[in-house]
């Protein structure tokens, strides 16, 4: 069976794309890894419109929920690995099944960026962590590190605040870049040290003989060594968890031989949300509009369905 | 005088979300407007702003309002009639005072377009109405006719059939343009007839409406008609300042939402933005761009 089409991403564009394109009873189908993705990990959210506030987890029930009202399929659990198209047919792939479409909208936002440092990978759900609001209970009193000196650093610092004993804050560059309102007050609890020029270069921890743990065969984190870029000394800190907070970053690999990118990475696209090929569309945080809210998010995945539904009404 | 960071005009859902970035972003901002809500209000139904499933226009609007109120978002109910720059502000006549501000949102939407039929204007009120919330239509046991094929006018019907004994959708064309969800639910609804490629040509009656007649030469005895023929920008606010607009009237709007005129922007119904689309969540996200754009300008400029 051909979908008329396939929405990739369950966040706000993607779930907005849903409910449009359920309402104008287009054959779609939605794939997903999971609802809302970097939403759900705010705390509270004050700026979507007719609601005063709202936890980002909170929110995107709603919206999901709002989404299966209407006939729609959803594939959900689902990471998209490749996507092409051949002769006005889209197919889209996950781990282990490949759909056709006509026309195809990604919507899959933005991930956290990586460090690429050893230890990284290895620890996460182990001591490392990219989400303050989700494991910072887990942490508490102990002693741990944030890295990235900017906002967003900052906010999961004011998450973690409560729980920990000592936070470090670890700075690549000779200033901390985020809001200096937030930084007074992080500096005000005692709990908090500023480190500047730290180039974090790997995070350890305690080996466990693999027959004993499954999956990694690791232990937690237990310290972190970062590199004194003023004195080009490595110093070590011992510590119990790592918070990277070093930005977004749009994963387009899947799709990348279909679309133009920019600079960093994210899908070019027109203000009518076309990409560079037909019939493919692109909305929100993967794509480069200017401004990353939610509103704006759900703005665009609605405009997605008009211009794909302009496009299917063309080919016919 | 005081000057303001920005003054948003309308106070739909495209110049409340406007506010609420303004505020969240620590701009002194002021909303200016005649209805809080605006068209919103109208709507029967709105199943298409996300997270908030199947409330009524009127439900939905209260929500924003609620939203504007909680945040202290100063508003003031009253009608822009005058916009006039100075050197690096502008001002703003009302109809009871005048404001100043850094920066301009305009998001004042859109009107019902009016039909040219003979007599239409003597019997406004008097069975002839443009708003769907209009109270005649809350009457038990009528028939009453709308004329239009869109949307508003698919939901209007649906909505007054509930009451009505009977209803007419009148379209000029020969398929309902509404969405798909909609055309089914008035093929479904037993006391509702459309009658296609049809146009009101006359309406007559001694006092009140009684009954309307078409260019097919039918006649129809009816007691409320609802005209949904579409919308039309208002535009007498932006002739003065030569703000550019296209030939239909609609504010021409670039992707961070500026005006040809820097220092003003546009958000919503009123504009060219999100390819026309027109939707509660496009001019929420408008709104919200436009809010930003202006933020950028103000600090610019400092």
């Amino acid at each position: 069976m051909v979908y008329e089409l396939i929405i990739i991403g369950g966040g706000p564009a993607g779930i907005t794309a849903g409910i449009y394109a359920a309402r104008k009873k287009l054959k779609t189908l939605l794939i997903t890894k999971e609802w809302g993705g970097q939403v759900t990990k705010a705390t509270e959210i004050q700026n979507w419109p007719g609601t005063k506030k709202i936890s980002g987890m909170d929110l995107i029930k709603q919206m999901s929920e709002h989404l299966k009202e209407f006939e729609i399929e959803i594939k959900q659990g689902k990471e998209v690995i490749d996507l092409d198209k051949k002769d006005d047919i889209f197919t889209v792939r996950d781990n282990d099944q490949a759909y056709e479409a006509k026309a195809v909208i990604i919507a899959t936002g933005k991930i956290p960026r990586t460090l690429n440092i050893p230890g990284e990978e290895e620890f996460k759900g182990r001591g490392v962590s990219f989400c303050a609001t989700c494991d910072a209970p887990m942490f508490k009193d102990k002693v741990v590190a944030v890295i990235g000196g900017g906002n967003a650093g900052f906010m999961t610092a004011m998450d973690l605040i409560k729980y920990t004993k000592k936070i470090y804050i670890l700075e690549f560059f000779p200033e901390m870049k985020g809001d200096p309102v937030t930084k007074e007050k992080l500096k005000k609890t005692g709990k908090v040290e500023f480190i500047l020029n730290a180039a974090v270069k790997e995070i350890k921890g305690k080996k466990l003989a693999p027959y004993r743990a499954e999956g990694s065969g690791s232990g937690f984190v237990e310290s972190l060594i970062y590199e004194d870029r003023k004195t080009s000394k490595d110093v070590e800190l011992k510590l119990e968890g790592v918070f990277i907070a070093v930005g977004m970053m749009p994963k387009v690999g899947f799709a990348e031989k279909l679309v133009e990118l920019n600079k960093i990475g994210e899908i070019v696209i027109d203000k009518d949300n076309y990409t560079k090929t037909p019939g493919l569309f692109a909305a929100g945080d993967i794509t480069d509009i200017k401004y990353e809210q939610i509103v704006i998010a759900a703005g665009e995945g609605a405009k997605a369905v008009l211009a794909a539904t302009e496009y299917l009404k063309n080919k016919q | 005088m005081k000057i303001y960071d920005l003054i948003i005009i309308g106070a739909g859902p495209a110049g409340i979300s406007a506010g609420i970035y303004a505020r969240n972003f620590g701009l002194d901002c002021l909303i200016i407007g005649e209805e809080k809500g605006g068209l919103v209000n109208t709507a029967y139904k709105v199943e298409n702003y996300p997270g908030i499933f199947g409330v009524s226009g009127k439900e939905l609007s209260k929500r924003f309002i609620a939203h504007q109120k909680h945040l202290k978002i100063p508003f003031k109910r009253e009608r822009a009639e005058k916009i006039i720059k100075t050197e690096d502000s502008f001002k703003i006549l009302t109809s009871k005072d005048s404001h100043q501000a850094k920066a301009i949102i305009l998001a004042f939407g859109t009107e019902f377009k009016k039909l040219d039929i003979k007599n239409i204007d003597k019997f406004e009120g008097k069975g002839v109405s443009y708003r769907s919330d209009d109270s005649a239509f809350l009457f038990k046991n009528r028939s009453v006719a709308v004329i239009g094929g869109a949307n508003a006018a698919a939901m209007s019907a649906i909505k007054i059939s509930e009451k009505a004994k009977r209803v007419y959708v009148i379209y000029r064309k020969e398929k309902l343009r509404a969405d798909a969800i909609w055309v089914q639910r008035i093929n479904k609804a037993r006391n509702i007839e459309v009658i296609y490629s049809a146009n009101v040509v006359g309406l007559k009656g001694k006092d009140r409406l009684e009954k309307i007649i078409l260019d097919n030469k039918k006649e129809l005895e009816i007691s409320s008609l609802l005209v949904e023929a579409g919308y039309a920008p208002s535009t007498y606010l932006i002739h003065d300042l030569e703000i550019s607009s296209d030939e239909k009237g609609y504010i021409k709007t670039e992707k961070d939402q500026s005006t040809n005129i820097s220092g003003i922007f546009a958000a919503g119904d009123i504009t060219t933005g999100s390819n026309e689309f027109r939707q509660i969540v496009t001019a929420a996200a408008e709104g919200a761009i436009a809010a930003l754009g202006a933020l950028n300008y103000i600090l610019k400029k400092k």
